[in-house]
């Protein structure tokens, strides 16, 4: 019987070895995406899903309505009072997750928050003070930096501040187009920030940003036009909508040039035109390390663990240091928007 | 005496991929949905479909579709894919099977229907909200979306049964398994994690009549690992229709479903997405084209 092969197989950096034991996790803040971590880690062979916490009766019911049987809390306090766990996931909503983040760190847990890079300032700030404060592994979840295109650009160099002088960047994706449906954020929440989480990931920090933004279906920005200047004087143009027809998946793109050629990324493919790199990667074709499919989290629980099993590169997509950079960045555009479009600088 | 089994079909179309995200490049999804956005030219894809060997179509519930359907003078067999979650949910903090479409939108309007739902917050975490018990009212009226007398049965769609599967409830499966028989319907569960599925069937011993998940050469959304995946269809027990036949576009049409039917599928269904001639393609993929 022929097994099925991967064409990129061959250019997998080396396994980490499995963990000894499984992490035990705590998922906190049973939304959408805390349920996407709850299903990652129950399929997950190196985890356990060990404790639910959320505040909300109708959650926690919805939870233990789909099976899950792992003890739930409406408080962590009130669930480590009771039992031991290595691992907190904090997928609440912002205020909410910088609270649950000080209580996993005084308890002396592991960490991982999902979604800080597009949290507002204040609760950037707790959170940041929190996870400096301890020596237990802490992680900043998003399933943008497990795309495996642009994973393999920063791999293999091809998105580069060395190899690029302009770059242009968007995302795109069909959500709003009426005031109708209210959603919970808007585009620099939803979009913004998962793309800026790329590109710093690619070129190093953003030093100054200016932005405009437009309010087209009610009182949130559906779109916004960045101009980003980098800390190392590379310059890009950043484009973000959520109401573009006929994009049911967000499509991120980053688009490079310079005097060795160009670089196109997406969520779809990798093609480089370099003097030294030429080639076309698709997404579908490159190595997956998650066990299981749904929602944003399998990447990100794969992910943490290999980071806890000792993957630099996983750890590295994990970083909590570069989430507190962009939340800044998402921020200063914040600011430049409502100063029609003057420069900001991101406070460090 | 007992029912003979379902036919359970070796060759279905599907749709969703005008509605869903899918794993294809953007071009190809924005090429095929321009392609049919027309009802009309829907329409005949579906009505050639069938007759190049299609044995039903897979369909969510969608205004698109039945604006499809309403064009042809003659019904064509459909398995509904329920319950149909839209993309724009991911706009919600809360998952989106916690609401039910049909309730108020105003709980506190008088006589809503969020009223029970602010009655059971009253109860114990753990009495009431079964999943079953969310999905199966969305199933019905998802269902009733389409004619009695077109519709073959009811596919669940992954984000429901998955859910399930990472949840180890047997219960769901049974429950909606209950729910179609005495309707006369094929109950089919999709799945993004097939290895999962079929391991959690094994170990309950629940039998649906089919499940749908991928199966392709390049073991591309093969759940947990395409060996895992493998190795559970070879086990048997349950029926497997295979989807992402073509690997998100890497391989062949013909090679992913020749592959896959070498490797223990029972049927195949190729997406719209997949297909540039959808008669030509399905015929050649028919059952009694490969034997």
């Amino acid at each position: 019987m022929t097994r099925p092969s991967t064409a990129m197989a061959e250019s997998q950096a080396p396994q980490p070895a499995p963990l000894e034991t499984r992490d035990r996790v705590i998922v906190a803040g049973l939304g959408r995406i805390g349920l996407d971590y709850a299903c990652a880690l129950a399929l997950h062979t190196s985890a356990e899903l060990a404790g639910l916490v959320e505040p909300r009766t109708d959650l926690r019911r919805f939870a233990r309505g789909v099976g899950f049987q792992a003890p739930s809390e409406p408080s962590l306090a009130r669930w480590l009072a009771k039992r031991a766990a290595d691992t907190l996931f904090v997928c609440a909503r912002a205020p909410e997750a910088a609270r649950l983040v000080e209580q996993g760190v005084e308890a002396g847990l592991a960490v991982l928050v999902h979604g800080l890079a597009a949290m507002p300032a204040d609760a950037v700030s707790r959170i940041e003070k929190a996870l400096t404060s301890t020596q237990r592994p802490v992680a900043a979840g998003s399933a943008a930096m497990f795309l495996p295109t642009f994973a393999r650009a920063r791999r293999n160099g091809a998105l580069s501040p060395e190899r690029l002088q302009q770059v242009r960047a968007s995302a795109s994706i069909s959500r709003v187009f009426s005031p109708v449906v209210e959603p919970e954020g808007d585009v620099l929440e939803f979009l913004l920030a998962d793309l800026m989480l790329l590109l710093d990931a690619s070129f190093g920090p953003v030093a100054a940003v200016r932005a405009t933004g437009q309010r087209l279906y009610g009182e949130w920005l559906d779109e916004c036009q960045v101009e980003a200047r980098f800390a190392n004087g590379l310059a890009a143009k950043i484009e973000t909508s959520w109401s573009v027809p006929d994009y049911p998946g967000a499509a991120m793109v980053i688009e490079g040039s310079g005097s060795d050629g160009r670089v196109i990324v997406s969520d779809d493919a990798l093609e480089t035109d370099l003097t030294a790199m030429q080639g076309r990667v698709v997404a579908a074709g490159e190595p997956s390390h998650a066990r299981s499919e749904g929602g944003d989290a399998p990447a990100v629980v794969a992910g943490w663990l290999r980071a806890l099993a000792g993957d630099d590169t996983s750890a590295e997509a994990l970083s909590v240091t570069r989430a507190v950079r962009v939340a800044r960045v998402v921020e200063a555009v914040r600011q430049s928007i409502a100063a029609d479009g003057s420069e900001r600088g991101v406070n460090p | 005496m007992k029912r003979p089994g379902p036919d359970v079909p070796r060759l279905l179309l599907g749709v969703t991929s005008l509605a869903l995200p899918v794993r294809a490049t953007r071009d190809r999804q924005l090429e095929v949905s321009g392609r049919f956005r027309e009802s009309e030219s829907l329409a005949v894809a579906l009505v050639k479909g069938i007759a190049a060997g299609a044995e039903a179509v897979l369909a969510p519930p969608s205004g698109a579709i039945r604006a499809a359907l309403e064009e042809l003078p003659k019904e064509l067999p459909i398995l509904v894919r329920v319950p149909h979650l839209l993309p724009a949910d991911d706009l919600r903090y809360e998952p989106a099977l916690l609401f039910d479409p049909s309730d108020d939108d105003d709980p506190a309007a008088p006589g809503s229907k969020r009223a029970g739902a602010a009655a059971k917050d009253l109860l114990p975490v753990g009495l009431g909200g079964s999943l079953a018990g969310r999905v199966l009212p969305r199933i019905e009226r998802e269902a009733a979306f389409f004619k009695p007398s077109s519709l073959r049965g009811i596919v669940v769609s992954s984000a429901a049964s998955d859910l399930a599967v990472a949840g180890n409830q047997p219960r769901f499966f049974e429950r909606v398994m209950k729910f179609a028989r005495p309707r006369h319907w094929m109950v089919g569960f999709e799945t993004r994690n097939l290895g999962h599925l079929l391991a959690r069937l094994t170990s309950w011993g629940v039998k649906p009549d089919f499940v749908i998940g991928p199966m392709n050469p390049r073991g591309v959304g093969m759940m947990p690992d395409a060996d895992t995946v493998l190795t559970a269809i070879e086990r048997g027990g349950v029926r497997v229709i295979a989807s992402e036949l073509r690997a998100g576009g890497i391989v062949t049409l013909e090679e992913g479903a020749a592959w896959a039917r070498a490797h223990g599928a029972w049927g195949v269904c190729p997406e719209l997405v997949d297909m540039d001639d959808v008669p030509r393609e399905l015929k050649a993929l028919a059952p009694q084209a490969v034997g």
